[in-house]
């Protein structure tokens, strides 16, 4: 009698469990749904990573895969057709990188793209190369994109600033949150920087920004419309600089 | 604020063994060389550095194939270094994903490959190891690549300022005699070579507790301070236990203390 007793309590709150799990897996998928149009889990997005011959890609092939994407290398202009958003990397010298750029006739494309709103990201010398021109190449232009200029790094106190300015420095929003920042705690609003030349933050420009400071205040990100600049290497900031890619895709995702 | 850099050194022979050398002489064996950079990546460690100790005296580059696998388990930082001594040599490493390049035993026959280095891939990439020995009286010396008796080290000052010259976007100043000792930095020819330098200066030689990066600290904002043995033995043992949150975690809180001290 009790053991009966037993096996029908036991049953009966089994199919309470039960009950309350299948509407748990009810609302679950509902959510899952909702949210797949923004994350996006099943396709990686497709983003083309400019190949102009400026170095070392590989680590950012690694990162944006991790991040959801789906890199494909653009040597060709033709090879910027069919993007989500692209990638503008850079590590060298201003003026054989904007030759190089041109010359592929990668430079018109790109511009026509981002002026079409292709999300496009600048990284290192690849932001600075969005500008109009550098102090690195006073000779060479830059895609025009956005109306700045990068210069050299002149710091007075060289024994607290070095250059190259070399090492993980936090970043400082200046109006409101940049969008590539969502999700990064603020303590963990620090990069990875390589460089020794910098644009100046512009105020009077209607662009979100946040800025870093080697002696002065310098341009560490940029977001005008779709059009991105970081002057620091996300794929080499660690978790964080994951997140800024995965916020990237969410942009492509969004514009798309 | 630019922080200093924690850097872990790992070290590796020509088996691709991870060892620990004291003096550059008697080696320790330690473990996995890939394994252990995983590990410091997973630690978030600010960069790491990696040497191929056997590739110039065996007259070879740091393998390609390891550098690879290597750049495939890490998500920080990587500068590697080891019988570089061509340009392609360091074209097929920062294609695989390597940050910079450490460069030595190169330029003690070739000074003007830092030249060309600097300029075809940007001073940024490009490291410099300046081997240094303090003799008890005089300036202290410094060599690219392995002192050697038979080949007279330069003064450590005018060295530094030739790659700098030359466009080296960093300088690695291992001191010899420390190596492995983790009695400390010597820190009064660190703070005044860093005074006379504009380019990033990392320490690495002679660091054994926290106690001996704050003296080095206080005295001069380095860029990076390196070690071996800090990050990979337990505390005082010669026990391996790779570690760095600690060392992390410690300079975050000295932070505000040091930087009234570089005011």
């Amino acid at each position: 009698m009790i053991a009966h007793h037993l096996v029908l309590v036991i049953s009966l709150s089994c199919v309470r469990i039960f009950q309350s799990t299948s509407e748990l897996y009810a609302i679950l998928w509902q959510l899952f749904w909702a949210i797949r149009p923004i994350i996006n889990l099943k396709s990686p997005v497709p983003v083309g990573i400019v190949d102009y011959g400026a170095g070392n890609i590989a680590s950012l092939e690694m990162a944006l895969i991790a991040a959801g994407g789906a890199p494909k290398l653009a040597r060709e202009p033709s090879d910027l057709s069919s993007l989500a958003a692209v990638i503008l990397p850079g590590v060298g010298h201003f003026g054989p990188a904007s030759a190089a750029l041109r010359d592929s006739g990668l430079a018109q494309e790109l511009c026509r793209c981002a002026i079409a709103g292709l999300p496009l990201l600048g990284i290192c010398l690849g932001f600075q190369l969005l500008a109009t021109t550098s102090e690195e190449a006073p000779g060479a232009s830059g895609l025009g994109l956005l109306p700045l200029s990068s210069q050299r790094l002149r710091p007075r106190n060289t024994i607290l600033h070095k250059v190259p300015h070399l090492g993980w420095n936090t970043l400082h929003a200046v109006n409101v949150c940049p969008r590539l920042l969502h999700g990064i705690a603020f303590e963990k609003r620090r990069f990875y920087f390589a460089n020794s030349y910098a644009i100046a933050p512009d105020p009077q420009m209607l662009a979100t920004q946040a800025t870093y400071c080697h002696e002065h205040t310098w341009l560490a990100l940029l977001e005008r419309g779709t059009i991105c600049g970081v002057q620091f290497h996300p794929e080499k900031s660690r978790s964080q600089g994951l997140q800024l890619l995965r916020n990237f895709l969410a942009l492509a995702l969004e514009c798309g | 604020m630019l922080q200093p850099r924690l850097i872990p050194v790992l070290l590796v022979d020509a088996q691709q063994q991870l060892v620990k050398t004291i003096c550059f002489g008697r080696r320790q064996y330690i473990g996995d060389p890939l394994n252990a950079a995983y590990v410091f990546s997973g630690f978030e460690a600010d960069e790491l550095l990696v040497l191929d100790i056997d590739a110039s005296t065996q007259g070879r580059c740091i393998p390609l194939t390891f550098v690879a696998a290597l750049a495939r388990f890490t998500h920080v930082p990587l500068t590697v270094g080891g019988g570089v001594i061509s340009l392609e040599q360091i074209h097929g490493l920062l294609a695989l994903g390597v940050e910079k390049v450490a460069l030595s035993s190169v330029l003690s026959r070739d000074f003007s490959f830092l030249q060309q280095a600097a300029t075809r891939f940007g001073s940024s990439t490009i490291s410099v190891i300046l081997n240094v020995h303090v003799p008890e009286k005089g300036t202290p010396l410094a060599w690219c690549g392995r002192p050697d008796i038979s080949m007279l080290g330069r003064p450590l000052l005018e060295l530094a300022l030739a790659c700098q010259e030359a466009g080296a976007g960093e300088l690695l100043i291992h001191a010899v005699d420390r190596d492995g000792q983790r009695q400390g930095y010597d820190v009064p020819i660190l703070a005044e070579l860093n005074r006379q330098l504009a380019i990033p200066l990392v320490a690495l030689g002679g660091c054994g507790n926290h106690g001996h990066i704050a003296d080095l600290l206080k005295a001069s904002p380095l860029s990076g301070v390196a070690a071996g043995s800090l990050f990979i033995y337990a505390p005082d043992t010669q026990q391996v236990l790779l570690h760095y949150p600690l060392s992390h975690h410690w300079l975050q809180e000295q932070l505000p203390q040091l930087q009234e001290c570089w005011i």
